[in-house]
């Protein structure tokens, strides 16, 4: 389509973008300030990063945080996409009603709820509250993002590829592994990604169910500004977004080079 | 469609995921709510667990008590941050929208090539960390900050600005942190509209703008039916934000279990703050999984 | 290639016709019931070895829910599937002898030609060397040589249909299932694939079970059809005897264009009929004794007969059959002309002309007065 965007789109463009962006940015300039006022610019300086690697307690806490999600984030990817598949691929089972109600009640429940409730959990059952008890819990929660995202792709997923493969000869796990996965990849790839930012981002969850021997980089990060605005802090948010946009930029980058690289190969083939 | 019923693979399918979520995310609800009826006690943990044992089932479940709810009733604290909540996360969600579905609009009317890129500007934040962005706005929205220097600066004001621990901070974070889930589904929904249905409408002799209220926006509800309710059900329990943002003196809801669980480590009171907290969000909860439903029925 | 030899071969095909001959597929009250109602409903029927078999019908009329059930994809509610001896119930898709080719083609996306050829082969635990070699065969039969390295999105339609059909073929299954085959290629396309079809399955001595919605391509390609109708099968016959003796007014409604008389029996003269028709007209019947005899005078009855096998004129006709009527809708095909022609009762008749010469389809015009006759021979009574 051929059009211009009118003068009213392009300001509601500018405006939203900048309410996005502009605390971001300020914020990651911040971070570069040499003063220790963190409203007041006195020069270019990295003196908060060289001071962040010294700063031992936000560099354990960084580690628990790293390990959490990695484990978390696997896991979660693992479970969802089984729950997806029953969900789509397996319509009649026994307590199907429980098991989506389970499946979609975690992603509006408020995570204080979330937090109380696995941290009575484990209470209850005496756990040791620490690096484990704050895995399980995001495992718990982020499964069900991850459910839901592959679920969209199997959706839209042409069932008779699968039929076509069990036709052939493969066994249901089979079939599985060899047609469906290859097919829903990316989306496990987008689950696995998005249950990492949720166990990388989280506060409440893990405030609730960790225990004095783990402490991840939000609750540290939160116990800080809770006394106010540090450089300091500015530097390890900084840091935090890069890797965030880097890992999501590089996913989209991937993605968009394999679309073209298709889209080429299909060109070629009837040049 | 009916399965073959047979295999392992069936087998570990789903009943690898039920059983995770039955043991931790049922279980812990049903605590929560036995929990919620007991007594509290001074011993850690702090509560007197109530049927614990199967031989004094029925003893334990005389003691079951309502107290807390009563408490809960009786004390305007709680009443009041029920209302405070819904209220901001009401008021958050119409800001939200308000400035949500022009960035939405203008993105659906974007040139083509443009549009993955927009998408992704809406989509970046929402991957960063959610406490990340609500701290950058402390620095802006406190009394020396960057808002109130511009401001003192460009002699709007003389004085400065108390933003921070005010509900207005409160609903700049809310709309700031939820904006993404307002603009995602009206994008979806407006981008989906086909551009031949308002030529059809000036063909017709419908003025743009009119065409607006009567085509795309009556086009766009479902969109909006389903930011509005992205917003506001999470707003509601919202703990972050009121905590960095609100100070002490607005208590939502999420921040007063917080408080009374970490702070008066009175866990049963806790437990039923959470109870009713949920049994509020059922409605809205309901209703838009009806509405879901009736879409993907469509 | 060999067409006389397979001509005369064809000819001679048919052991539905020999009370002896053993049915390679039999379906035994096969039901299959959805939601409560029923996709396919007490269903019996044999096909037998080498048999080209199509299954006609409308969507919805449980045609594809059968070749699912065959394929082991539905579980029947009742009744069984027995294939060469072998009861069919309980066995998975993944251990049945038949192969299926999807409408859609279902060609895995992330896997080459020659990997999704070899997929089948590769789940019996063939050694690889054997699997090349019969990939290679396989790609030689649909004339992919070249291909095999290729991506599905990158073959055009008509080459990723020959790839779905290769790949259903190399397992060498005992029956080939084609859901609507040719339904994604453009109309030539169609046409030239139909006879390559129907030869590679008489080379290759396989039964094939197609679903087609349409009735050219099941006329074209099938040794029988079976024309379905809300799950069942309404009539199992020769594409001939399908056209040309319909059992049913929904048989002779469904397949091509047809006019329907509905009338009363008022007099029989030997095999010699004479229906009124409800709006007054005689109709001399003759050649219908098998339908015809049972009837009692006064008895209700319908008459149909094929556009092709009506006359039409610009002048008064002689004969037993003469009805008059308004030209009211002239189509010209190109090879026919196709008219209605409005009687006086308001009743639309449908006649086709095949255009001889150059100039017989100008000769009526619309609005113009025509005459339409058929031999007492031409039509079918069918019960009202």
């Amino acid at each position: 389509m051929r059009h211009r965007l009118s003068g009213f789109n392009l300001v509601s463009l500018v405006l939203g973008f900048g309410f996005l962006y502009l605390p971001i940015v300020i914020l990651v300039i911040f971070s570069f300030n040499a003063s220790p006022l963190v409203t007041v610019w006195s020069g270019f300086s990295t003196r908060w990063y060289t001071q962040l690697f010294q700063n031992q307690g936000l560099l354990d806490a960084a580690w628990v945080t790293l390990r959490v999600g990695l484990i978390s984030a696997t896991m979660a990817t693992i479970l969802g996409t089984f729950a997806a598949i029953a969900l789509t691929r397996y319509t009649r089972f026994r307590g199907r009603v429980l098991f989506t109600g389970m499946v979609y009640a975690p992603l509006v429940m408020p995570e204080v709820i979330t937090g109380l409730s696995l941290l009575l959990l484990f209470v209850a059952v005496d756990f040791d509250r620490g690096f484990w008890t704050v895995t399980l819990a995001h495992i718990t929660f982020s499964m069900c993002f991850v459910a839901v995202v592959v679920q969209s792709k199997l959706l839209s997923f042409d069932r008779s590829l699968e039929e076509a493969a069990m036709d052939l000869g493969a066994t249901p796990a089979k079939t599985f592994f060899a047609v469906t996965l290859p097919v829903i990849w990316p989306a496990v790839a987008a689950g696995w990604l998005l249950a990492f930012t949720l166990s990388l981002d989280d506060l409440v969850v893990a405030s609730f169910t960790t225990g004095p021997s783990a402490t991840t980089l939000p609750m540290k990060i939160y116990s800080q500004v809770r006394l106010g605005v540090t450089p300091e802090i500015n530097a390890v948010c900084t840091i935090l977004i890069a890797i965030v946009t880097a890992g999501v930029l590089t996913a989209t980058l991937l993605n968009k080079r394999r679309q073209v690289r298709r889209e080429r190969e299909g060109q070629a083939a009837f040049a | 469609m009916t399965v073959v019923r047979s295999g392992g693979f069936r087998r570990i399918a789903i009943g690898l995921p039920y059983l995770w979520l039955a043991v931790l995310f049922l279980v812990p609800f049903l605590i929560v709510l036995k929990l919620s009826l007991s007594q509290i006690a001074t011993a850690i943990p702090p509560y007197t667990p109530t049927f614990d044992d199967p031989a004094t089932w029925w003893d334990s479940l005389r003691q079951l008590t309502f107290e807390n709810y009563a408490w809960i009733a009786d004390d305007p604290l709680y009443l009041n941050s029920y209302l405070i909540s819904l209220r901001i996360a009401f008021f958050s969600t119409v800001f939200t929208f308000m400035i949500g579905y022009p960035l939405a609009y203008a993105m659906a009317r974007a040139p083509e090539g443009w549009k993955p890129f927009l998408l992704m500007l809406v989509i970046l934040p929402f991957w960063t960390s959610f406490l990340i962005r609500v701290y950058a706005w402390i620095g802006i929205l406190k009394p020396e900050g960057l808002l109130n220097q511009f401001l003192l600066f460009l002699c709007v004001i003389d004085q400065p600005l108390v933003i921070t621990n005010t509900e207005t901070a409160i609903f700049i974070g809310i709309v700031y942190s939820y904006l993404p889930f307002m603009v995602m589904p009206i994008f979806a929904s407006l981008d989906r509209m086909d551009p031949r249905l308002l030529e059809a409408a000036s063909d017709l002799g419908s003025p743009p703008l009119k065409s607006f209220w009567s085509i795309t926006f009556p086009l766009s509800l479902p969109g909006v039916v389903a930011g509005c309710f992205l917003v506001f059900i999470p707003a509601v329990g919202e703990f972050v934000i009121p905590d960095l943002l609100g100070g002490s003196s607005t208590l939502m809801i999420g921040k007063t279990l917080w408080m009374e669980f970490f702070n008066n480590r009175d866990w049963p009171v806790s437990s039923a703050v959470a109870i009713i907290l949920l049994l509020i969000l059922v409605v809205p909860i309901v209703v838009f999984q009806r509405i879901q439903d009736r879409e993907a029925a469509k | 290639m060999k067409a006389q030899s397979l001509g005369s071969v064809r000819k001679s095909f048919a052991p539905w016709a020999d009370p002896a001959a053993k049915p390679f597929i039999r379906f035994e009250g096969l039901t299959k019931v959805f939601d409560g109602t029923a996709a396919i409903d007490d269903l019996n029927a044999d096909i037998f070895h080498r048999e080209f078999f199509a299954l006609l019908g409308a969507s919805g009329s449980g045609k594809s829910t059968l070749l699912r059930l065959l394929a082991g994809f539905e579980v029947p509610t009742r009744g069984r599937i027995v294939l060469d001896g072998e009861d069919m119930t309980g066995i998975p898709p993944y251990r049945r002898p038949v192969n299926m080719m999807f409408q859609s083609y279902a060609l895995f996306p992330h896997m080459s030609v020659a990997k999704n050829i070899a997929f089948g082969l590769k789940q019996d635990g063939m050694a690889k060397s054997e699997r090349e070699d019969r990939v290679a065969d396989a790609l030689k039969l649909v004339k992919l040589e070249n291909y095999g390295r290729r991506k599905p999105h990158q073959l055009s339609g008509g080459q990723q249909q020959r790839v779905a059909l290769a790949r259903s073929l190399v397992k060498r299954p005992k029956v080939l299932l084609l859901d609507e085959p040719l339904g994604a290629l453009d109309k030539k396309l169609r046409e030239e694939t139909q006879f390559e079809l129907t030869d590679l399955q008489y080379e290759l001595g396989m039964t094939f079970i197609m679903v087609t919605h349409d009735q050219e391509e099941a006329m074209t390609m099938a040794d029988r059809i079976a024309v379905m109708g809300d799950g069942k099968i309404l009539q199992v016959g020769t594409p001939p005897e399908i056209y040309e003796a319909p059992r049913s007014r929904f048989v002779a409604d469904f397949i091509g264009t047809v006019n329907i008389f509905d009338g009363t029996l008022v007099a029989r003269d030997g095999d010699r009929l004479t229906i009124e028709t409800a709006d007054g007209h005689p109709i001399e019947v003759d050649g219908n004794e098998e339908r015809g005899g049972a009837l009692q005078i006064g008895a209700k009855t319908a008459y149909a007969v094929r556009p092709e096998k009506l006359r039409i004129s610009a002048s008064p006709l002689d004969g037993p059959n003469v009805m008059s009527g308004e030209v009211w809708e002239i189509a010209y095909i190109g090879d026919m002309t196709s008219f209605h022609l409005k009687l006086d009762s308001e009743r639309i008749v449908r006649v086709s002309m095949l255009n001889s010469s150059r100039e017989s389809a100008v000769q009526m015009t619309w609005g113009e007065r025509a005459w339409v006759s058929f031999e007492p021979n031409a039509g079918l009574v069918l019960s009202a």
